[in-house]
């Protein structure tokens, strides 16, 4: 296993997030104070409307905090442009979705390529970095099949290879397991466990399952938009004087 | 895989919303092409009738105030054959110019023996005439616009009438008439004539009264050598204007008196219908792009919403503002540039059809049918395909932007 170097890859300052719903405001988050360090492997969990689904979005720079700041490797991310976040985004952040969310009329391979060519690599050796990552998901077979050919275990391996193609330092996995069956749930937790200890990428996802709970060294609970329980500064400590004393 | 790729596979997941906004591009590229070809064939026609069939010409040249004052005075803007040599001469210098026809247009009163009623006439030689129609190009040049035998040079008596004159006095083909008229210097005059020809006016309202006989009849009626007008027939359209001013500047130079017209200028028939096609061409123009612009404007529309998730997924991967606005802008693109070639195809497809089948038709002032045509014109087309483009891309800026703007956490969660 990877040691884990204890650089902060987010972090949150006094963040909150207010909506607006007609006339009415609903805070979704109050001040929320998070770090997240470089090749963790993280847990949100909590109720619906927990404010957790807010809270990864935020870190994805998919939204914007209403106060508050959110630096993500070092720089403050409510001080960019759009176009500066979308850059930031596509170059740092992979994002995996509870739909999958593949775009229906490429094919696997295109869809993995898909975040290259945003970033305006060569189709070559875009298709080549994909049909890597596509084999590390074990699909390197299945590469020219369209989403709607593939079962739902499958399109979620798909959208994760998707999510690694850019060597993000960050992937952000929105209940990832929850529209699959358990079988599915298990065998993709279990590959983003190996690729966070296999390449270093940090890993944040929210989940209402507790059995995924259990393969998770941090857990973030939250409830009310607020966090109410982070478990993992001990434990890291732990790690950290393990592989110093070792 | 490239953006065009992508936006061509999108625009084919709803095949049949694509294909109907295709073929309301594609028809209206059509409708206006195949509109704009047949209007194209009948100023052509008019312009070709007009200056060849009607015996014209591309310019006239008239004595100064001949066609404000003239009727009032005739004699005071005739040509003398004095100034005719010194026109002569300066026309000489032209070789665009490739025949000259002398003309003296006359009134007077047409009688068959019984009854009297007014004509006009133009007083032209034939042979002239018949050179300029020799010039026609296409259909317009084998039309025969009379019905008997043409005038000639040196057969004064032969006279031709519209039908209208003609069954006005009873008169038929080989009729004898008397044509009486007063002379330059102000005596009655009559001349015997015989009916050679029938015809019809090119306009209604000289059905009844007009007449067409020989440069020699007119003369002989008026009891004069001169000539009101010089008919001039150029080697090329485009030189028209040219030459006008060539001429216009050397006549002067000369001393003359006279302005010289074009053939526009004195048709007025041909310049009212061209004015009354381009507003019809105008309306349907745009009657038609507005059926484009709507068409893709619900097109874009429908699969933005449709796709807000996707869209939302898209921005989430790194895809910037106006990435979104772009692959729209493409997917439209790719519709005017299918539509477009549709229409070409159908253009094409009409124009093989009429050119196949050869229809006939009746045009106003005509009565017998004449074949219908209808042009290809590259230029139109080039338009046509240029402005469907840029009004297809225009009609999907709109809801593009707007998708570009949605928020990407909205998005995601479109259902």
């Amino acid at each position: 296993m990877n040691k884990i170097v204890r650089a902060p890859l987010v972090e949150l300052r006094q963040v909150g997030k207010v909506y607006r719903l007609g006339e009415s405001l609903i805070t979704a988050l109050k001040t929320v104070n998070l770090t997240i360090h470089r090749g963790e492997f993280v847990a949100v969990w909590g109720p619906s409307g927990s404010g957790k689904s807010t809270l990864c979005n935020l870190i994805g720079m998919l939204d914007i905090c209403s106060s508050g700041t959110v630096h993500f490797d070092g720089q403050d991310v409510t001080a960019l442009s759009d176009d500066q976040r979308s850059e930031l985004r596509n170059r740092g952040i992979g994002f995996v979705f509870q739909s999958f969310n593949l775009i229906p009329v490429l094919s696997a391979l295109e869809n993995v390529m898909l975040p290259l060519q945003i970033a305006g690599m060569s189709t070559v050796r875009a298709k080549r970095a994909a049909i890597k990552r596509l084999g590390e998901v074990g699909l390197d077979d299945h590469a020219a099949h369209r989403p709607a050919k593939l079962s739902g275990g499958q399109q979620q391996r798909v959208a994760i290879a998707r999510a690694l193609v850019t060597d993000p330092a960050l992937v952000i996995a929105d209940e990832p397991t929850a529209n699959l069956d358990s079988e599915n749930a298990l065998r993709i937790t279990e590959l983003m466990r190996r690729l966070n200890s296999n390449n270093g990428t940090t890993f944040v996802f929210s989940t209402h399952d507790q059995r995924l709970l259990e393969r998770v060294e941090r857990q973030i609970q939250m409830r009310d938009g607020e966090i109410i329980d982070d478990r993992s500064p001990e434990r890291l400590e732990m790690r950290r004087d393990l592989s110093v004393g070792l | 895989m490239t953006w065009i790729k992508l936006a061509l596979r999108n625009l084919f997941r709803n095949r049949r919303r694509s294909l109907f906004t295709i073929l309301a591009i594609g028809l209206g590229f059509a409708a206006v092409n195949t509109l704009g070809g047949f209007t194209a064939y009948i100023f052509t026609s008019l312009k070709d009738s007009y200056i060849y069939a009607q015996g014209n010409g591309h310019l006239s040249l008239f004595k100064t105030g001949f066609l404000q004052e003239g009727k009032l005075d005739p004699t005071r803007y005739l040509i003398d054959e004095r100034e005719m040599g010194v026109i002569q001469k300066v026309l000489a210098r032209h070789p665009e110019i490739v025949v000259v026809a002398p003309q003296l247009h006359i009134s007077g009163l047409l009688s068959n023996g019984k009854v009297s009623t007014i004509f006009i006439a133009a007083g032209r030689v034939p042979s002239a005439v018949r050179r300029i129609n020799g010039h026609a190009r296409g259909t317009i040049g084998k039309i025969q616009l009379f019905d008997g035998k043409p005038l000639e040079d040196d057969v004064i008596h032969g006279i031709g009438l519209s039908h209208g004159l003609a069954e006005q006095l009873n008169l038929n083909l080989g009729s004898d008439a008397v044509a009486m008229a007063p002379t330059v210097s102000g005596q009655i005059n009559a001349l015997d004539g015989q009916v050679f020809q029938l015809f019809d006016a090119p306009v209604e309202a000289l059905e009844d009264k007009l007449m067409s006989v020989s440069l020699k009849f007119a003369q002989s009626l008026y009891d004069t050598g001169s000539v009101d007008r010089l008919t001039l027939l150029l080697k090329d359209d485009g030189l028209t204007e040219s030459v006008r001013a060539l001429l216009a500047e050397e006549l002067a130079a000369e001393g003359l008196k006279l302005e010289v017209k074009t053939w526009n200028e004195l048709s007025t028939f041909y310049t009212k219908v061209k004015q009354m096609f381009d507003v019809i061409f105008l309306f349907t123009f745009l009657i038609v792009f507005t059926i484009v612009v709507m068409s893709v404007i619900n097109t874009v529309s429908m699969a933005i919403m449709e796709r807000t998730r996707e869209i939302g997924t898209l921005r989430a991967l790194g895809f910037k503002r106006r990435g979104i606005v772009r692959l729209f802008a493409i997917e439209s693109m790719l519709l005017g540039i299918l539509g477009s070639l549709l229409g070409m195809a159908l253009t094409l497809l009409t124009w093989s059809g009429v050119a196949v089948f050869k229809p006939t038709w009746v045009p106003p002032q005509i009565t017998r049918r004449v074949p219908l045509e209808v042009y290809l014109v590259p230029d139109y087309m080039l338009y046509s395909v240029l402005l469907l483009i840029v009004l297809s891309l225009a009609a999907a800026s709109l809801p593009a932007r707007t998708a570009a703007r949605m928020q990407i956490v909205g998005a995601l969660g479109h259902t």
